[in-house]
């Protein structure tokens, strides 16, 4: 199998973008976060270190050769930093700058002077850093080629959490509203819906797999959590909630076949990209990258199997043995 | 500089107490504090409080515009006007949101979620999460805030799906003119759930291009209005004799 990671784009040309943005990495306090995903920091790293976004990639040939093959302007392109709280649900831009005078552009963009941005001040919600270079302003539509304002030709981001950050998924109590809600029988134990949030989007709502469960089957289970029983139920909870990513997946990859031609690291940060990191690993090495492409080529094909694989990292089958106790 | 805030395991004991109509709790002994040195500044939200009451109170209860949920809209942006200049620590804090949803809000959380609390499931409304009622009705309004207008907040009858599926929960709500460009379309065309769903997924859908962040006003109207005209033709197909939302 290949071990190459190609982002493919919905045009022709332009890949030189996202080349020079591969070479961006985010510094924090004393650590180098190379090629995007995710950073977890202490809280007084947080609020008090300093960030910055490095850009060593970035070279007017390359520019030359990128705008070139799109048949733009460099001036119809900027380089752009947004930094997002996700949990408050507002985005600032750090830095925006057109790529005229590509000498001019800084290879050092600092995130906390003068001013930090105001989520690397909410610690609870994390913060979400994206680089791009993206169009400016609309161009005349041409086939292949990008022309919508804001279209970008490369990205790169990372997801910064403290110690407070949240993960994961909190079970919902299910009321009778939510059975009558979403047409559920009086007597079911649990349901996960992800509305119509789309399980490839890179940026995801922060509560987007809901998870409802009974309210009684909740109650025993919060004074049971450290149980064989409680430990398998949770995991089954788990499990319950990947396969409604799995079916979602499918969902959209019925709509969009084109969906399974790219690797799936140009989903990170999505829900099918974390499925198959809980399989395969978070590494940036060839190797788990591979992993994860192999573990989405199954998700995709054979999706019980990627369940089960799944089920399998849970650890769930010994829990389930122990819950028999001596019986 | 401090804030107040509550932690999720007193919440639940006190948002218990107050739907079991106890006394109210002495939020002196039941608050902690975050911080130090000056308290943030609430009094304009006291303010705020205390004139969404007095209008709530002397409605006309007949009137389609006297519902919990008009009123939610209506006051979305005085809520954000009074908390938006707070420090981001506060904000960013669940406990915080827990501290306002007891204190300032729960005569207006009792009202506008009675059923779903009736039936036992109050946390949602209080515990600082998204359906949290005074930190939803904040984004709201922080999503559509044109300088100090806020009239969108509140122009959309029978709404509550829009805003939480569609603009809350969605990408949509982090650009503004974005989401004024949405719920200006969704005014004028009153598009009822099945014709705003898949609208919404297609506009959902460009988010995997296109940085919304990076447009203004005019460039996401002429696109929503594109859209709906790929959709539904240039005057809409939308039943108009149905309501917006069931």
């Amino acid at each position: 199998m290949s071990s190459e990671t190609r982002l493919v784009r919905p045009y022709v040309g332009g890949q030189e973008f996202q080349q020079m943005l591969n070479g961006c990495t985010l510094r924090c306090a004393d650590r180098t976060i190379e090629g995007g995903g995710d950073v977890s920091v202490s809280l007084d790293e947080y609020l008090n270190y300093p960030f910055s976004i490095q850009l060593d990639g970035i070279e007017s040939s390359l520019v030359e050769s990128g705008v070139a093959a799109l048949n733009i302007n460099p001036t119809d392109i900027d380089l752009l930093v947004l930094v997002a709280a996700p949990r408050l649900r507002f985005v600032d831009t750090i830095f925006q700058q057109d790529l005229g005078s590509v000498s001019e552009l800084p290879d050092h963009i600092p995130l906390s002077f003068p001013t930090r941005p105001r989520a690397l001040r909410a610690p609870h919600g994390g913060a979400d850093l994206r680089v791009y270079f993206c169009l400016n302003k609309a161009l005349p539509p041409r086939d292949l080629s990008p022309w919508r304002k804001g279209t970008w030709l490369a990205k790169q981001e990372y997801r910064v959490r403290s110690d407070l950050s949240g993960s994961g998924f909190v079970p919902i109590r299910m009321t009778d509203e939510d059975r009558e809600l979403f047409a559920l029988p009086q007597d079911v134990a649990r349901f996960v819906t992800l509305d119509d949030n789309d399980p490839f989007d890179r940026e995801p709502p922060t509560d987007v797999v809901k998870l409802y469960v009974d309210g009684d089957l909740l109650d025993r289970l919060a004074v049971a959590a450290n149980t064989p029983v409680g430990k398998h139920i949770q995991r089954q909870l788990f499990v319950d909630a990947a396969t409604a990513i799995v079916l979602a997946a499918q969902g959209r990859l019925a709509e969009d076949p084109r969906l399974r031609s790219q690797h799936i690291d140009d989903f990170r940060g999505s829900l099918v990209h974390k499925l198959t990191e809980v399989v395969a690993g978070k590494g940036l090495d060839v190797s788990t990258k591979d992993h994860r492409q192999t573990e989405y080529l199954r998700l995709c094909d054979a999706p019980t199997a990627f369940i089960a694989h799944i089920e399998a990292k849970t650890g769930m089958r010994k829990d389930m043995l122990a819950s028999f106790g001596d019986i | 500089m401090r804030y107040p805030v509550l932690t999720r395991s007193r919440t639940e004991n006190l948002a218990r107490q107050l739907v079991q109509g106890e006394h109210t709790p002495n939020w002196e002994l039941e608050r902690t504090w975050i911080g130090s040195g000056q308290e943030v500044n609430l009094d304009l939200l006291a303010a705020t409080q205390i004139e969404m009451r007095e209008a709530y109170e002397v409605r006309d209860p007949k009137s389609a515009t006297a519902t919990p949920e008009v009123f939610e809209g209506r006051f979305a942006g005085d809520v954000h006007r009074a908390l938006r200049d707070l420090p981001i620590e506060a904000l960013d804090d669940p406990g915080f949101w827990r501290y306002l949803s007891l204190v300032d809000f729960w005569w207006f959380v009792a009202i506008r979620e009675a059923k779903s609390i009736g039936r036992g499931n109050v946390m949602t409304y209080v515990d600082g999460g998204t359906e949290c009622v005074p930190l939803r009705m904040f984004l709201r309004a922080q999503a559509i805030r044109d300088d100090e207008d806020y009239s969108l907040a509140g122009a959309l009858p029978k709404s509550t799906d829009f805003w939480r599926s569609h603009v809350l929960r969605v990408k949509t709500g982090t650009a503004p003119p974005l989401a004024r460009s949405f719920a200006r379309l969704q005014h004028e065309k009153a598009m009822v759930s099945d014709d705003l769903r898949p609208f919404a997924r297609r506009m959902n859908r460009l988010w995997t291009n296109v940085v919304f962040h990076t447009w203004e006003d005019g460039d996401s109207d002429e696109l929503l209005a594109e859209l709906y005209a790929e959709m539904y033709g240039e005057h809409g197909s939308a039943d108009e004799t149905r309501s917006l939302e069931p």
